[in-house]
């Protein structure tokens, strides 16, 4: 873990205002990002995912909650802009959100420099144990495409991933965002299987 | 912004905390409302940690990396399921390693289920050793011999003899002893040729020879139940061949 100089009780607490959202609010956000619940549902959790990269790319430590920070902002001004705001509202979303890292840039103290993070070198058994089950839960070709993509042939490494594209019949990018899901997929099996263990 | 592939090292730049401003602000905007530009986003996350466990950051990048991109647990956890992934992926993909000492440093350390199965894989080798060698031991395969005259007449009209052997499951070869016909002059080298029915030919080398024979070797698992043709050649000194004769037989089983 990172030192405590990042910890939420000195960076977000001062500036977190206690927002009451109620349902009617709430529901009238929806209604804004989309007429139908569902997308609006979609659309609110997409902006929801995207916000918290942003704070987390500008190395916000408390991202989600300064991403919720611009949520809850947008939807008490929500009945001031709604009827002459045009455009699309991700993008205002985004507006509040560079309004919401000025503040917590001004509000945060002098940062001393991080210790290098702790990350374990070795690789935990359990975690290993959890991979290879999640592995074998995968279907059979995205099994052999995480393999297979992933080998770690160094130089060879970019005319294997050309050879893979090819036999797979789509291009290098796509064959790029094809492992990457199946690589998050398996990311949040394996997440989802360590915190059964825990449990356990 | 319209998103491209080949804004890798704008991506990269972004994840480690060093685009400028403006260039940032640009890309954000995107990522908010282009879900191409998100996917690829996360894509380059997971090169980016790839990069920093495969070690070919810059001292700059890696310095960029630990301070700037693993500032959420969630990161760490990320770099934390890329190192398994990579141990993973790095142990699938190694030969079988030679039985040294170390083989014993990577037991101690290798995953139950992998040492339960290490440990099956290699008590059935044993077995299967044992069995083979008991049954190579304990009925030893046999050598079935067959005598043969070559027919040195060209004329087709001429009757033939074609002898037949029965080779038993225990035969381990077939030793042809290939009779010279009387007034052959000595050749230096032999040659011989089986042929099949079905029109199949193979070479074969003779064994060993004297004045009155030619030795030919053919194991039995080569020839199945079938009439045979074996035709011998002479070899000349200056390596010409000339047909010295043939003979047929029949294989049994």
């Amino acid at each position: 873990m990172l030192n405590d100089a990042y910890s939420r009780s000195e960076i977000v607490a001062p500036m977190k205002k206690q927002w009451e959202i109620s349902q009617e609010d709430f529901d009238r956000l929806l209604d804004w990002l989309d007429s139908d619940r569902d997308t609006a549902g979609r659309k609110y959790e997409a902006i929801r995912q995207r916000l918290i990269k942003i704070f987390t790319c500008r190395g916000c430590s408390e991202a989600e909650d300064l991403a919720d920070e611009t949520i809850n902002r947008v939807t008490v001004k929500l009945q001031e802009i709604s009827e002459t705001y045009s455009g699309d509202p991700a993008l205002y979303f985004y507006g509040v959100a560079q309004k919401i890292h000025l503040e917590y840039l001004r509000q945060m103290r002098p940062r001393p420099t991080p210790p290098p993070p702790v990350v374990e070198p070795e690789v935990d058994e359990q975690e290993y144990e959890c991979l290879d089950q999640c592995l074998n839960r995968l279907p059979g070709d995205n099994r052999r495409l995480v393999l297979e993509y992933y080998q770690d042939i160094k130089r060879a490494k970019i005319d294997h991933r050309r050879r893979l594209a090819e036999q797979l019949g789509i291009a290098v990018n796509a064959l790029r965002i094809r492992a990457h899901r199946i690589r998050s997929q398996l990311q949040r099996c394996v997440t989802g299987c360590l915190e059964q263990k825990t449990v356990n | 912004m319209e998103f491209a592939s080949q804004d890798r090292s704008l991506l990269k730049l972004y994840l480690l905390g060093s685009l400028a401003s403006e260039s940032r602000q640009e890309f954000e905007q995107s990522l908010m409302v282009n879900p191409q530009a998100y996917e690829e986003l996360e894509a380059a996350e997971d090169d980016l940690v790839d990069e920093y466990l495969a070690g070919v950051l810059s001292a700059e990048e890696k310095t960029q990396f630990e301070q700037n991109f693993l500032v959420t647990p969630e990161r760490q956890q990320t770099l934390r399921f890329a190192r398994t992934l990579r141990h993973y992926v790095h142990q699938e993909s190694l030969p079988e390693p030679a039985p040294t000492a170390s083989f014993w440093a990577g037991w101690g350390s290798s995953r139950p289920t992998m040492r339960i199965a290490t440990a099956f894989a290699v008590l059935l080798i044993v077995v299967a050793g044992l069995w083979f060698y008991r049954t190579r031991t304990t009925v030893p395969l046999s050598v079935a011999e067959l005598t043969l005259n070559l027919n040195v007449s060209n004329n087709r009209a001429d009757p033939v003899a074609v002898t037949r052997i029965k080779l038993g499951p225990q035969a381990g070869l077939l030793r042809i002893t290939l009779n010279l016909p009387p007034n052959l002059n000595p050749a230096s080298r032999y040659r011989a040729e089986l042929d099949t029915t079905e029109g199949a030919q193979r070479t074969l080398e003779t064994s060993r020879r004297d004045a009155q024979s030619v030795l030919v070797d053919i194991p039995a698992n080569q020839l199945p139940p079938g009439q045979y043709a074996l035709k011998l050649y002479s070899i000349g000194e200056a390596g010409n061949e000339q047909r010295v004769g043939s003979s047929f037989f029949t294989v049994e089983r």
